[in-house]
């Protein structure tokens, strides 16, 4: 049994870790403070993540870097229209013996592998991406009628341009919600800019430190959800997926105007999952308001269906979350 | 553990302060809820007619804040509200989330109070220290806003409140004649032979009207007056009896109001109907003869059912008649209570309607005299009346008076300048005309014949030219002049002791209608 003080302590080296996790990041990816630790947030509640953002922003670049920081197996995979499902679960192949035998051999797609980089997602076709979503779902693969574990952990992160959209293949609706986090990856600012082009330009090159293993990284995910929620933030969280509803009563303005259908059950899961990741990553045992509402956006923001005004409107789904937080705040009485 | 108890001690600290706050915050609002309801009742009470409004107001102000009391108990600040105000502090709701998992023995739950508790102790002083606000002006300008409307609608009233304000002083007379007449009811009640009257009476509380209800005590009055006039004729007829048959033992026993003993009699004479006595025939015969008006009755023709008809109709009237000075006291406290209230009504400002003043004088003619200063017929007589000094202020008086002519006795006036007792005649004025004997100042001299000491009517004649009305109504300022002059001219043929004189004066002075106010 162990003892208070050393699950103190050893809740804090995890803790710190992650912390340095997020410095080590940072030596490679200039800003994206926000967008490094929603990753972060994503791999310790043991669920995956879909970057969105405009191309040369650093998406694969950041994935990668966290792979490097993590002494994960990594693979990534470039999504193209022309990619098969078996070049992404692996397929079985008729193997040549020395004794002049032949047999189906497996041979592992790159899905087997902790870190999954699926870049550009949306250019490949829907029967490819749901063999990803599949194994995102259920962490298994079934090829030829076998079905096969993949490694544990199992991050998929995905990327995909918000732009550039002719030839490509959408992510269904009903699947955007398998990644639990939806992180948008802005332009860096001015500061920002000039130590890219000091860090990239120049000869000097920048390695990073691996200071995560599977194993612990499994024991954060099962401290994670440790993590204590009062009742009080469960009653805002559930308040707050209610107010996403446009037929229930406790809906907000934009959400009653513009939204075809609100966040799920899922959702709810996802968004405490997540806030006790952000609690954990602050150094606290304990899920705050602030995790519910930092962690709304990431958790929400693609579980959020507009309808058609909506999406003519061309209204971002954060500033109808944004409304729906204050407009729960103001239903419970929250300063 | 030792977090859990430094937590909960902290959080029951501030959860005292949070009431004290609250209570102050409630108090203030339960003021003004107060001001705002008794201000929408007098709203109210401007629109629809409310009488006893104060009372309303208060009651209704009085449950308001009841209920805002009771509304701040069942929302007093409970421990959970001190830690959410705590966790202003501390934020990112560490004490919530403590108190939520106060009993909660796991690791990470122990770590969470470790973590809160050092938080905790960094802000304790902050959190304890910091001034909440408990005066609140929004409310108290508010109140004192209300206040303001309320003084001025009560200092203001409109033509409903007035109404009311008339309203409630009827019901009051209502309820005190009705008082009034329960309690000489009371008193009376154990006199036998009333019980039928003291009944008809009950009917009396129904009356929400004082006018319907003066009229109806006059009624009831004059009803009771018309029984007795019939029951003295019948005991005038039995004294005629007991005069002219002294051994008529049976008009003889009632007579003498020996009820018990007449009835055993009857009872006798019912058991042996059949075997009367010559002389008990003889004595049944007289007696419905003279109280049945019967021709002479032979007796030997009636059946056994009709002589006993016959006793019970006897008996009856034989012992209405004894109950006749019952039935005196009871019409005695009927004019009293139906005087007492015309009167009430009278200075209240409602007007009582003529026809029951009239009813009141015509009720009995040798009992009461209202509003009039005369005594009549024989006997002792009371006088009641009312009374208006000098056009504004408003007396009434009750007094008895003897003698003819003239009552005289004890009065008593009240009216907006104050009250007094005095010696008066009757004095008594509901309207301001006087009914005045024209033979106070005339040349003429009236007869006036007693008739046989203590008993009877008296007489009277006027001389052959004398006026033939024997009274005039007369404004009463004229008529307080006139004996004022009297007074004054007999005052200085008289040698009055000090004493009376200055009875006399001080009733001249009180009566006088330019001193009135």
């Amino acid at each position: 049994m162990i003892s208070l003080e050393e699950k103190e302590k050893e809740l804090k080296y995890y803790q710190d870790t992650l912390q340095e996790v997020k410095q080590e990041i940072g030596k490679v990816i200039v800003g994206q403070e926000e967008v490094i630790e929603q990753l972060i947030w994503a791999m310790v509640s043991d669920g995956h993540a879909l970057l969105e953002g405009m191309p040369g922003v650093g998406k694969t670049m950041l994935i990668r870097t966290i792979s490097e920081v993590l002494s994960f197996e990594f693979s990534r995979i470039q999504f193209t229209p022309d990619l098969m499902p078996s070049d992404i679960t692996g397929t079985k192949m008729i193997e040549i013996h020395d004794n002049g035998k032949q047999s189906f051999v497996f041979h592992e797609g790159p899905i087997f592998s902790n870190i999954v980089l699926a870049d550009e997602i949306n250019r490949a076709t829907p029967k490819t991406q749901s063999s990803l979503l599949e194994a995102m779902a259920e962490k298994t693969v079934t090829i030829m009628g076998e079905t096969r574990k993949v490694s544990s952990p199992f991050f998929v992160l995905a990327t995909q341009n918000p732009i550039d959209m002719e030839g490509t293949y959408p992510l269904p609706e009903a699947q955007m919600d398998r990644f639990l986090l939806k992180i948008n990856m802005g332009y860096p600012k001015k500061e920002e800019l000039y130590e890219i082009i000091k860090r990239t330009t120049g000869t000097e090159s920048y390695h990073v430190q691996k200071l995560l293993d599977t194993e612990k990284m499994q024991k954060i995910q099962l401290a994670v959800k440790e993590i204590l929620v009062s009742q009080e933030l469960l009653d805002y969280t559930v308040q707050l997926i209610m107010a996403t509803h446009p037929e229930e009563e406790h809906a907000s303005e934009l959400v009653k105007k513009y939204v075809r259908y609100g966040v799920g059950p899922r959702g709810v899961q996802s968004l405490i999952k997540v806030a006790k990741a952000r609690a954990f990553c602050s150094g606290r045992f304990h899920v705050s308001k602030g995790d519910i509402k930092h962690a709304a956006f990431p958790v929400l923001r693609h579980r959020l269906f507009l309808n058609f005004e909506g999406e003519a409107s061309g209204i971002k789904e954060d500033l109808i979350l944004e409304d729906a937080i204050q407009y729960t705040d103001k239903v419970l009485n929250v300063r | 553990m030792k977090e859990k108890d430094q937590i909960v001690r902290f959080l029951i600290s501030i959860r005292r302060k949070l009431r004290f706050h609250r209570i102050s915050k409630q108090a203030q609002f339960a003021i003004l809820a107060f001001c705002v309801s008794f201000l929408s009742v007098l709203i109210v009470a401007r629109i629809v007619v409310t009488p006893y409004l104060m009372e309303k107001a208060l009651w209704i102000g009085g449950i308001v804040c009841l209920a805002v009391f009771l509304l701040y108990w069942r929302n007093r600040p409970s421990t959970w509200d001190a830690a959410k105000y705590s966790d202003e502090f501390l934020e990112e709701d560490r004490l919530t989330t403590s108190l939520d998992y106060v009993n909660d023995t796991s690791l990470v739950a122990q770590l969470q109070r470790k973590e809160a508790y050092d938080h905790l102790k960094r802000k304790e002083n902050d959190i304890k220290e910091a001034k909440l606000k408990h005066f609140h002006p929004k409310i108290l300008i508010m109140t004192l806003l209300t206040a303001c409307a309320i003084t001025l609608l009560i200092l203001f009233p409109n033509d409903k409140m007035q109404e009311a304000q008339a309203l409630e002083a009827e019901r009051e007379i209502i309820e005190e004649t009705l008082e009034k007449v329960k309690k000489d009811a009371e008193d009376l009640k154990d006199n036998e032979g009333i019980k039928e009257e003291l009944e008809e009476l009950k009917d009396l509380k129904n009356e929400n009207d004082a006018d319907e209800l003066l009229k109806e005590l006059m009624k009831k009055e004059n009803n009771l007056s018309e029984k007795m006039k019939e029951l003295q004729e019948k005991e005038a007829s039995l004294k005629e009896l007991a005069k002219e048959q002294p051994d008529n033992s049976l008009a003889n026993l009632a007579l003498n109001k020996k009820n018990e003993e007449l009835e055993k009699l009857l009872n006798e004479m019912k058991k042996n109907i059949g075997s009367l006595s010559d002389e008990e025939k003889k004595e049944l015969s007289e007696l419905s003869e003279s109280l049945l008006d019967q021709a002479e009755l032979d007796m030997e023709q009636l059946s056994e059912e009709e002589l006993e008809a016959l006793l019970e109709q006897l008996e009856e009237i034989m012992q209405d008649i004894s109950a006749l000075s019952d039935m005196e006291a009871l019409q005695n406290a009927l004019q009293a209570a139906a005087s007492n209230q015309h009167g009430k009504m009278s200075q209240a400002g409602f007007n009582p309607s003529k026809l029951t003043l009239s009813n009141s004088n015509n009720s009995s003619a040798n009992q009461t005299a209202q509003n009039q200063n005369q005594g009549q017929g024989q006997g002792q007589g009371q006088g009641q009346g009312q009374g208006q000094g000098q056009g504004q202020g408003q007396g009434q008086g009750q007094g008895q008076g003897q003698g003819q002519g003239q009552g005289q006795g004890q009065g008593q006036g009240q009216g907006p300048g104050g009250s007094g007792n005095g010696l008066g005649a009757g004095v008594g004025v509901g309207e301001q005309t006087f009914t005045v004997p024209s033979n106070i100042q005339s040349d003429v001299q009236n007869e006036t014949d007693g008739g046989p000491t203590g008993e009877g009517q008296s007489e009277y004649e006027d001389a052959p030219d004398s006026p033939t009305l024997r009274g005039e109504a007369r404004p009463y300022g004229e008529v307080f002049s006139s004996y004022e002059k009297s007074y004054r001219e007999s005052l200085d043929r008289m040698q009055l002791p000090s004493r009376l004189e200055n009875v006399v004066k001080q009733y001249f002075s009180e009566v006088d209608p330019k001193g009135a106010d």
